[in-house]
């Protein structure tokens, strides 16, 4: 029986092949003539064309009429036809046309089809040939001619020869057929994006409560779902809100890097036009900066603190939800100017008086109106967040035995608060200059330029700190957990993030190294920023001595760890070399700058908040992501972000400027960019399409995982903080607000007793006799 | 073409020789540890040194030696790296009244000792391009007559004299510019309604500046100033 089957099946594709290869187009020309020959020529003539023949068609009008018959008439000169005496077997021809109808008028024409004409056996004898062709209704017509002129022995030979010609004839124009393509406005194609991305995102949640519940897939169950999440107080809840809104915007950041890199892959690209890419790279950085990063280390902080230190929600939980919610309309403020062409192009640093001027687009009006808005949102976050962690930790845990994500939080959170009001000082002048006339940056009426860079960067270069402390707080966990040991040396961690967080205030100023400063403030900013390297240092080698004599337990999380120990080490000693105030002058606003700060925010803040991802999944959905699934990502991010930003280094120095629409490579004329260099942006280009795609695999990991995962347990790590003792995922409020969990310490000897410092500290807030309290 | 600075290439140097240093400490550091204590297996013989537990926060481990050791240690290579930044700041601040500068008093100061002194000139931007005055330099020194295409846009060629000082005054009508003469490593912000100025030493390769027509690198805008930025540009000719 079975091998009655194989017979069968044998024989059938022996039939298909058979009939296939009866149907396939010829390759050879015949005397007879042969279709298929309009794309490649007759070869059987000849390996390539040949100049010494000449076709040529007739008949043809110089713009056709709609349906209208036209006799045409085919033929060729040159040749060996000519020499040869005999009148037998001299030529044949080809035609093609892509519209209209052929139709074969005498014996030595034939057609096949109705736009393919070829000669008969009769045709053979023959150097020009007539037909009818019938136009189409409207659009254009390209003719495809292949002739041949042969030498009469009625066989293909070495001296035979052939060409091929191609002409097209405009007809009357109506409809889209005659019209010229057009390329797409990357404006037209980013707004798109966004469209399909947020139609995805609303697919995904769709499913998701689909998954959640198959037979209430209804209105009416979707209705109250939908409206829980709108309105949600909860900080889980409003933690998930700030991820779906962080990786909704890290995607449309990184289709904006690639428009980018698109137009940076080859030197003068016009994929982009100037103004274009002025608006990309604004948004590009807004978008990473305020709606990617800092919402996603916001998911992570409302996520994890309250279940972290033992409280059921946040201080303040409403003010929480309006924290998030001021986000998403910020966001539409912030790209209003792209939906109407016009987007803020300021670069995320808005530099006066530029942004002020009747130059700057008219989007960067509502840019900073968003940004007050997410100034706002910023605020509130911090002060919720230093309320919650102040005050509401769960009874044993000092200061000094909150867990060092909690701790990282904690000085991001105040950084923010001291830093961002000054920025929104200079936003609402900004604002008003653009709108209401005040003269805060107009020179020429007496504002200064210089007082937004020093508002700006008293906030931006805390802002900097703000996203990579986070990040340092999830590295310490992971790596603890991963080598299950303790980790090294948490107070002087937790003394290298508070120094760090109070350098972040002081050393601003090197981002104004030619900016025209007092000389005195650019010398001050140079010591200090040098004094940053310090406290950082302590951080990776405490991180590092975390896993000697541990087991390091290779997970995701912990390759992402490992792969931030490398990637932050190397833009930690990039950043070196620019308070080195002479180098500085050369690398400033260099593609060196480029590749520093995306080494500290990629290679920093998101490969911590990769990792972190991994880490508390299973905490958040209650189920285990895929392992394998997380290997490749990791593999293909981590080799693919390098491509991308290891060569900049190389190619700032040598004179690639940032915010550039083009660079400039060594001519005869001039040098800059050496031409063996250049290769090296395509690759880049090259690897941020890697890089965005492989992210990806994350996004296609946390669906399947929340679809089919593995139930997780509640402490799938073995951590020893707060979070691991809820249930995966945990309960709603987290912890009973009248019985929160008690932490013991392993260090009882010394937890119980307050040093020397505390001990005087507390004798200031603390009567030592009640007594003396007056009533 | 490299960075002919030699402030640039000294500190440039020094600074990539402590980076691979570093560098290296940290990575053989953590390529040891990261593949020497990795877990075997879930049940080997690990020995849970630190005893973690669930809900208990973990037995201190620190050793305040080493963590001493990793903060004094880097201070003294940051304390060395400020110390040889500091030196080379006095190329890019030089005072131009100070006659004991490595630049000397203005050539045209009657007190100026003719074989140290720099030139003025002044450097003009304006959205989106360059202007350029020798003030009374003749052509040998300074000549800004002339213009090049730069990949379709035309722009100034300033040409400048091999192992003279030029002190560059900048102005801005507009927004913000800044000068970054590529070849010589040195930038400054043209801030309208601010008087900068910047030091430029014209460098050259001696195989590429021998000839008659010199080394020609470009000068480029470096601080973003609208639509044509990445055109601004300027082509900065120096000659023997």
């Amino acid at each position: 029986m079975v091998r009655q089957k194989t017979l069968i099946r044998t024989l059938v594709l022996l039939s298909v092949l058979s009939l296939a290869l009866s149907m396939a187009p010829q390759a050879d020309s015949l005397p007879t003539g042969i279709n298929g020959q309009s794309e490649k020529g007759c070869t059987c003539h000849g390996a390539v064309p040949d100049s010494g023949v000449t076709p040529s068609i007739g008949g043809l009008p110089a713009n056709f009429n709609a349906s209208t018959t036209y006799t045409i008439s085919v033929s060729f000169s040159g040749g060996p036809s000519g020499i040869n005496a005999a009148s037998e077997n001299i030529g044949g021809f080809n035609l093609a046309v892509d519209s209209g109808t052929l139709v074969s008028t005498s014996d030595d024409v034939q057609i096949w089809g109705n736009n393919e004409a070829g000669h008969t056996e009769s045709g053979n004898d023959q150097t020009s040939w007539t037909m009818n062709w019938t136009s189409p209704a409207s659009g254009s017509t390209t003719f495809t001619l292949a002739v041949n002129s042969v030498n009469g022995d009625g066989g293909a030979s070495a001296d035979d020869k052939w060409n091929l010609m191609s002409m097209t004839v405009q007809g009357p124009s109506s409809g889209v057929a005659a019209e010229e393509l057009q390329s797409a406005d990357p404006f037209v194609v980013l707004v798109t994006l966004i469209i399909v991305s947020a139609f995805l995102l609303a697919t995904v949640i769709l499913y998701t409560f689909y998954r959640v519940s198959p037979d209430g897939f209804n209105w009416e169950s979707f209705a109250p779902w939908i409206i829980e999440w709108l309105t949600s107080t909860d900080h889980k809840k409003v933690g998930t809100l700030y991820f779906l809104a962080g990786f909704f915007f890290l995607g449309v950041g990184g289709i904006m890097a690639l428009l980018i890199r698109i137009q940076l892959a080859v030197p003068g690209n016009d994929f982009l036009t100037q103004d274009q890419y002025n608006a990309f790279f604004t948004m590009h950085g807004t978008t990473m900066i305020f709606l990617a990063a800092m919402p996603l280390i916001n998911g992570l902080a409302n996520w994890l603190i309250p279940l972290q230190i033992g409280a059921h929600d946040l201080a303040l939980p409403r003010i929480n939800a309006m924290s998030f919610w001021l986000q998403p309309f910020a966001a539409i403020l912030i790209f209003t100017g792209v939906f109407s062409g016009q987007a803020a192009d300021v670069g995320w640093t808005g530099y006066a008086p530029y942004i002020v001027s009747e130059t700057a687009h008219t989007g960067t009006t509502l840019w900073a109106a968003g940004q007050i808005m997410l100034v706002a949102s910023s605020t509130l976050t911090g002060i919720n967040f230093l309320a919650t962690i102040c005050g509401m930790r769960a009874p044993g845990m000092g200061w000094m035995q909150m867990p060092l994500f909690t701790w990282s939080i904690f000085i991001a959170n105040l950084m923010l608060f001291l830093s961002i009001p000054a920025w929104g000082v200079g936003l609402i002048q900004v604002y008003l200059d653009r709108t209401i006339g005040t003269a805060f940056y107009h020179v020429a009426s007496g504002g200064d330029p210089l007082l937004w860079s020093h508002l700006f960067w008293y906030f931006g270069h805390p802002e900097v700190y703000v996203v990579i402390v986070p990040a340092f707080g999830v590295i310490s966990e992971v790596l603890a957990t991963s080598a299950r040991r303790s980790v090294f040396g948490y107070r002087s961690m937790v003394y290298a993030m508070a120094g760090i967080g109070i350098v972040a205030f002081i050393v601003y100023g090197h981002h104004m190294f030619t900016s025209g400063m007092s000389p005195t403030l650019r010398f001050v900013t140079m010591l200090t920023t040098m004094l940053v390297a310090v406290p950082t240092g302590i951080k990776i080698f405490n991180w590092l001595k975390t896993m000697h004599k541990g087991s390091l337990v290779y997970r995701t999380h912990t390759l992402w760890a490992l792969g931030f120990l490398v990637t932050f080490t190397l833009g930690g000693i990039s950043g070196m070399f620019f308070p080195s105030l002479a180098m500085d002058t050369h690398l400033h606003e260099t593609y060196f700058v480029v590749a520093h700060f995306h080494y500290v925010f990629v290679g920093g803040t998101v490969f911590g908040i990769f990792s972190a991802v991994y880490y508390w999944f299973p905490k958040m959905s209650g189920r285990m992501m895929d392992e394998k699934w997380g290997l490749l990502h990791f593999l293909t991010g981590f080799i693919s972000f390098n491509g991308i930003f290891w060569p900049m280094h190389k190619l700032g120095v040598l004179g690639m400027a940032r915010r550039h629409h083009t660079w400039f490579i060594t001519t005869d004329d001039y040098a800059n960019i050496p031409a063996e260099m250049a290769s090296w942006n395509l690759f880049i280009t090259v690897c941020a399409f890697l890089f965005f795609f492989s992210n990806f695999i994350l996004v296609g990991n946390m669906i399947k995982t929340i679809v089919s995962g593995k139930k997780a347990p509640a402490d799938p790590w073995g951590g020893w903080s707060f979070e691991w003792m809820c249930a995966s995922p945990p309960p709603t409020p987290s912890f009973d607000p009248h019985n929160p969990p008690v932490l013991r310490d392993a260090n009882e000897h010394i937890a119980s007793e307050p040093s020397r410092l505390g001990q005087w500290f507390e004798s200031l807030m603390m009567p030592e006799d009640d007594s003396e309290v007056s009533h | 073409m490299g960075i002919a600075s030699a402030t640039f290439d000294s500190l440039w140097n020094e600074y990539l020789v402590w980076s691979a240093i570093v560098g290296s400490i940290t990575f053989i550091w953590l390529a040891h540890h990261s593949l020497t204590y990795r877990s075997k297996d879930e049940d080997d013989d690990w020995v849970d040194v630190d005893g973690i537990e669930l809900g208990v926060f973990p037995k201190h481990n620190d050793n305040i030696s080493l963590e001493l050791a990793w903060t004094i240690i880097p201070f003294i290579l940051i304390v060395y790296l400020t110390w040889i930044s500091w030196g080379p700041i006095n190329d890019v601040w030089a005072d131009p009244t100070d006659p004991n500068s490595q630049y000397g008093l203005d050539c045209t100061d009657a007190a100026a000792d003719p074989n140290k002194c720099y030139h003025n000139i002044d450097i003009g931007a304006q959205q989106w391009f360059w202007s350029f005055d020798c003030r009374d330099l003749g052509p040998t020194l300074c000549d800004a007559s002339q213009y090049q295409d730069l990949n379709g846009t035309t722009v100034p060629v300033i040409s400048l004299k091999e192992g003279e000082f030029y002190l560059a005054n900048l102005t801005s009508v507009d927004v913000t510019h800044a000068p970054w003469f590529v070849a010589f490593g040195v930038k400054e912000d043209s801030v309208p309604g601010i008087d900068t100025q910047v030091w430029i030493i014209p460098t050259c390769e001696e195989a590429d500046c021998g000839g008659e027509e010199g080394e020609s690198t470009l000068l480029l805008c470096t601080e973003y100033c609208g639509d044509d930025h990445a055109y601004m540009a300027a082509v900065v000719n120096v000659h023997k």
